[in-house]
């Protein structure tokens, strides 16, 4: 990447060159505007698209990520990180020896909570996985638990903020956004940063989650909306029919080249044409890849979408399947948006409801995802923005724990089965092979192939690079 | 174990980076930071001879043309008068210029009309709604608190208002300054000083945070941050947590500038209420002081239930710092108590309308009693504010460092002077350090050409596209060398001899030819090759309108923009000026999201670019802008209607092109346009046999009133809209 100072605008992205557009001068609108984007890789004259597909400068183990965010923090050790010993102590203050803890509700002194889980170890691998999680379990061996994961915030917005841009305080760029800012997209005709939420809108922070912070906006993230129209302003204004639009579209390209004749060194008024052409082939393809109607009745099932509880998370994964198959680079589904996983109290009732809602479509996408030879080019990760405490909280509840907490990864080059990590013996803190969220983040993008500490992007006088400097690949967790 | 890792990393350079970094500063060894920061002197103008028939020399154009002839290059000419009113139009107040504006200037161009333009421009009050976005951006202002609640701060305006006055009364900048960063001391009894004192509560705040300790060390870092970006050019943030990599700022360096800070307090307690309503508000008090008292003992027990609960969150030191009599803290643990604080008395505010708990029946009685007289009650009136905790600062800490002998008091980084701060205890505010007085005045001392060259230089990029110094936050080794320096020292020079004063110096930029000339150049000419960025000022440069100035322009175009000045923000579906729109870090409207509007978190001294598909789609299919269009439509349909009357034998179609050209685009339509215009809005045989339901000839079918609107639309999104040349 490029650390040489910049003497333009801090970015301008409209550098498409002049020469495409002499390529396409003199003919119709969308046919040749459009053969000289599919032209684009053959053409030597390069564009400067800056959402062309770049190489990866390392090797790529995955081509894209489904991040699948649990948000509100599910509770690692009544999921994948069995703690015997707090059954023992359930009821009594968390030992001396534990020091002092500051959590959002003050529970540092409450009285310990035993888990009511049942558990078994699963797979080849023999993964510790409770009783919530049923289908996952059948997904084990397919899986690395990574059991030593912490992070900086011990509130929700805070930590939501760093599992997505690296820090707590917002403003920084999400992950995502770095990830195409490196690689570009490979499917121009759709976002290549999405996001899906289960309760649409109500994600904790909002769109700033995928805000492309001091990056530029070419690469902030795209949510999703439920129906035909995933992405916003996707169809016509109300009383404008096809031909219309078109009719619109053919008399702005006309007005427009009119007016570039006698600015053909300004290159950017080229690109703002290009980008109704981009526009318009989005309106044609978005509608196709959130169509599931050629989906068939199996595949369905397998993602939940015939139950209930299970329908609304169980659309989004095979949404996120049908995008990665497009070439969509990064795809984010939020469970639970709006912090459902946030057992302050009633774990019993929250967790088994949020398991309920989220185990089948998981375990369906690892599947599916699988079985069409899609997972080794994936990289799936789930998690929350924290983990639980041991301590309880209102007498059946947890309260926010970032100090130790349990995120899993599969497909991308991951070696599956692997246990990494290791937390305390209340799963307080952890204690074995420690992974910031900045660490996390640097291995994501060396799964994708690029060097968290090559990639930057030069602003206010800062070389700024995804991990903020610090954050190393765990390098065992790759085959 | 987990910290120390997390410190070694930080210092971590790949030495890839490093390679091209100081492949770069090889090749570029001016130093950025020892010029800028060097004495001011006025250089001389250069002498140049000028064509025939040019009387006058614009001293700025002298230092251009020197450079442009080292290069081998010649100005632009200059670009035709409706261009030029557009351009200075939006640059000045960011708006269209008005259609009379730009007949009565197309009748007469003349260097003296242009200079009544801008005289008229700037002091016209859109003006100070323009140029205070420019600091706006620069302060990472925003209205909301930034985290998961993004909170709305009704009064957070008070700043804006204060920003958007200061540029139209022409405020001198030394004192702009002054009243920012210690207005409380300099002027407590003016509420326009304290109101400018909410430069410190511009940053996030988190209203449920725990982390005490934590919470307010950000504060004081982000403050930090802040000053070495907007006032110094220089990227202080670096040195946090170590050393400057590049620029001589050590970490001692940051600690003694952030303790100018250190004894700061938040406060919300000064009254903005005028006389009148000081008053309402006493017999307001008064009327319902017995109701009050009742209400107090009702929800007593629910008050206590809420302390406790809110204040057993947080860790055991900051409770019992929360217990401690006021006048037995410490000023730290004063201030981290009162910061804590925040967010009991927040969930009591929230409560006090809710009556629960055993007087449940009695406290909501007297509620609806109380809300009897809610209409005597004036509206609250605050400002977000700061004064100092008192006369005695805290003492500021490198984390993870503990030498008792490291001197962390304040001080001026020691690059840039050798000069210590004469700390004084302010003269009206004994209770106050006086720590930020000093602060202040060093930074607006005319001997701190830093400030000033980096204030002027910033002026520049937002007259002409690009800065002097290009890189116009960051003056240090990785900042881009001046283009030409000797201008900026003799601006710089201009306007500190000047008094400090904006509207003289942009009244310079802007008469200047090099701001005049054309943007319009051949592309084998002389300066798209030679020049090809417009560096050495060969031509004018193109910009895209910024996201403000696109809502205004279509709201301007098509009649409904409301020009009301000042007040409370307002939702973005409203027709008031983008600067009036609230400001919500969480979420932006499309309109000014999608067009690179900072989002409020961090200082931006100069606007991202970019175009997306996005973009289209809003502009083509977003609600808004087909609203802006119908209401263009509906204006350029009654412009037509009026002079239809006047000259009854024109064309209507014709005459409707031309309003809407003349709207859009401050000209004429061709007549190659007309005619393709007309081919757009004039319905088919076909068309009007299927929809005309109307019996008159010489009334419009209402096919065509759908196409005048669709036309119109297309207007607001084409390039000669969007871009000013």
């Amino acid at each position: 990447m490029n650390t040489k100072h910049s003497t333009d605008t801090p970015y301008n992205s409209s550098a498409y060159s002049r020469r495409d557009m002499l390529l396409k001068s003199g003919t119709g609108f969308g046919a040749l505007a459009l053969a000289s984007l599919l032209n684009a890789e053959k053409s030597k004259f390069k564009t400067k698209n800056p959402l062309a597909p770049k190489p990866s400068p390392l090797k790529a183990r995955a081509k894209s990520v489904i991040f699948l965010f649990m948000e509100g923090g599910p509770s690692h050790i009544d999921l994948f990180d069995p703690k015997p010993l707090l059954n023992q102590l359930a009821g009594k203050q968390l030992p001396e020896s534990f020091g002092t803890v500051i959590t959002p509700m003050g529970e540092g002194r409450s009285p310990l909570l035993g888990s009511k889980r049942k558990w078994k170890q699963h797979g080849q691998c023999g993964h510790w996985i409770s009783d919530w999680l049923p289908h996952t379990a059948t997904c084990a061996d397919d899986i690395t638990v990574i059991r030593s994961c912490w992070q900086d915030g011990i509130n929700h917005s805070g930590s939501v903020c760093q599992m997505n841009t690296g820090s707590v305080i917002g403003g920084r760029p999400s992950l995502g956004s770095w990830a195409i800012y490196g690689l570009g997209s490979e499917n121009q005709n759709l976002p290549s940063f999405v996001i899906m939420e289960d309760n649409p809108g109500r994600v904790n922070n909002g769109p700033r989650n995928w805000s492309s912070g001091f990056l530029p906006a070419v690469y902030q993230g795209t949510a999703f909306k439920g129906g035909n129209a995933p992405i916003a302003h996707l169809n016509n204004p109300k009383g404008v029919n096809k031909k219309r639009q078109l009719e619109k579209r053919d008399l702005l390209l006309e007005l427009n080249r009119q007016h570039a004749k006698k600015r053909e060194i300004q290159t950017e008024l080229e690109a703002r044409i290009q980008s109704y052409e981009l526009a318009f082939n989005m309106q044609a393809q978005a509608p196709e890849a959130m169509d599931l109607s050629s989906e068939s009745e199996d595949t369905r099932e397998l993602y939940g979408m015939h139950k209930k509880e299970t329908a609304t998370f169980g659309r989004n994964c095979l949404l996120a399947r049908r995008l990665v198959e497009r070439g969509v680079r990064f795809v984010q589904l939020y469970h639970g948006a709006g912090s459902k996983w946030d057992a302050h109290s009633g774990i019993e009732n929250n967790h088994t409801s949020m398991c309920k809602s989220s185990d089948l479509p998981v375990a369906g996408l690892l599947k599916d995802l699988k079985r069409r030879g899609l997972l080794d080019e994936t990289l799936v990760i789930w998690g929350g923005e924290f983990g639980r405490t041991p301590m309880s909280e209102k007498g059946n509840g947890r309260d926010h724990n970032p100090t130790g907490f349990t995120m899993w990864m599969a497909g991308g080059g991951v070696r599956p089965g692997q246990v990494i990590g290791k937390t305390d013996d209340l799963g307080l803190r952890a204690i074995e092979d420690p992974l910031h969220v900045l660490d996390l983040h640097a291995t994501i993008l060396y799964a994708l192939g690029l060097d968290p500490q090559a990639l930057t992007f030069l602003h206010k006088g800062r070389p700024e690079r995804p991990t903020i400097n610090t954050g190393e690949p765990f390098l065992p967790l790759f085959a | 174990m987990l910290q120390s890792k997390r410190t070694r990393s930080c210092t971590f350079i790949p030495l890839f980076a490093w390679g091209l970094l100081t492949a770069s500063l090889h090749a570029e060894e001016f130093d950025v930071l020892s010029w800028a920061k060097s004495p001011l002197k006025l250089p001389s103008v250069p002498p140049v001879k000028w064509v025939k028939g040019e009387n006058k020399t614009h001293p700025v154009d002298a230092f251009i043309k020197k450079t442009l002839e080292d290069k081998n290059l010649a100005p632009s000419p200059q670009a035709e008068a409706r261009t030029l009113i557009r351009r200075l139009s939006f640059d000045l107040r960011g708006l269209p210029p008005e259609p009379s504006d730009v007949e009565s200037f197309l009748k007469d161009p003349s260097p003296q009309a242009y200079e009544a333009l801008v005289d008229k421009y700037l002091n016209s009050p859109q003006y100070g709604e323009r140029w205070a976005r420019h600091w706006l951006d620069l302060v990472r202002y925003a209205e909301t608190d930034g985290y998961r609640e993004d909170k709305f701060r009704p009064q957070a305006y008070r700043y804006r208002d204060y920003v958007i006055q200061a540029f139209n009364r022409d405020k001198p900048f030394d004192q702009f300054v002054q009243e920012q960063l210690a207005g409380d001391e300099l002027w407590p009894e003016s509420l326009e000083a304290l109101a400018a004192t909410g430069f410190y509560r511009l940053g996030v705040y988190e209203f449920n945070q725990s982390d005490v300790r934590g919470q307010w060390e950000f504060i004081l870092d982000d403050l930090t941050d802040l000053t070495g970006d907007v006032f110094l050019g220089l990227a202080t943030g670096c040195a946090r947590c170590h050393d400057h990599k590049f620029d001589p700022l050590s970490q001692k360096d940051y600690y003694r500038l952030k303790a100018f800070y250190s004894a700061i307090i938040p406060r919300e307690d000064r009254s903005f209420w005028s006389k009148a309503e000081k008053q309402r508000q006493i017999a307001w008090e008064n009327k319902t002081k017995a109701i009050r008292e009742k209400i107090e003992i009702a929800r007593k027990a629910a008050v206590r239930n809420e302390k406790h609960r809110k204040i057993a969150r947080f860790p055991e030191d900051i409770q019992a710092m929360i217990h401690k009599p006021v006048k037995e803290r410490s000023p730290y643990e004063h201030q981290l108590a009162e910061l804590a604080y925040r967010q009991v008395t927040r969930g009591l505010e929230e409560q006090y309308n809710k009556p629960k708990g055993p007087n449940k029946d009695e406290w909501a009685r007297l509620l609806t009693e109380l809300k009897k007289f809610a209409k005597d009650k004036p509206q609250p009136k605050w400002a977000l504010t700061i004064t100092d905790v008192g006369p005695q600062a805290p003492e500021v800490h490198i984390p993870g460092k503990s030498d008792p002998d490291l001197d962390l008091s304040p001080a001026f980084p020691s690059a840039l002077t050798g000069a210590s701060p004469k700390i004084l205890s302010p003269r009206k505010t004994p209770r106050s350090t006086g720590r930020r007085t000093a602060l202040a005045k060093w930074l607006t001392s005319s001997e701190n050409s830093l400030v000033f060259r980096v204030w002027v230089n910033r002026l520049w990029q937002y007259h002409f596209g690009q800065g002097i110094v290009a890189t116009s936050s960051d003056f240090g080794k990785l900042g881009t060398p001046p283009s030409h320096p000797e201008l900026l020292d003799w601006l710089t020079f201009k306007f500190i001899e000047g008094g400090m004063r904006m509207k003289p110096l942009h009244k310079l930029m802007v008469t200047s030819k090099a701001y005049k000339q054309s943007s319009l150049v051949e592309p084998q000419s002389k300066s798209a090759l030679q020049d090809p960025q417009g560096k050495w000022l060969s031509r004018r440069r193109i910009t895209r309108l910024e996201s403000e100035q696109i809502r205004d322009a279509m709201l301007a175009t098509s009649g409904e923009l409301q020009l009301k000045v000042l007040g409370p923000s307002v939702e973005a579906s409203t027709s008031r000026r983008s600067i009036y729109v609230k400001v919500k870090r969480n979420s932006q409207p499309a309109i000014l999201g999608s067009f690179d509007c900072p989002d409020g978190f961090d200082s931006i001294a100069k606007r991202n670019v970019t175009t997306t598909a996005p973009q289209a789609l809003y502009l083509l299919n977003g609600d808004w802008p087909f609203q802006r269009a119908k209401a263009f439509k509906k204006r350029v349909d009654t412009l037509t209607q009026k002079q239809i009357e006047k000259d009854p034998q024109s064309s209507v179609r014709n005459l409707w092109i031309e309003q809407a050209y003349r709207l859009a685009f401050n000209r004429k339509p061709t007549v190659k346009e007309i005619q393709r215009a007309i081919t757009f809005i004039k319905p088919t045989e076909g068309e009007l046999i299927s929809t005309q339901k109307d019996k008159k000839p010489s009334t419009i079918s209402s096919k065509e009133h759908e196409n005048r609107i669709d036309f119109c639309h297309v207007l607001l999104n084409t390039n000669e809209f969007l871009y000013i040349d």
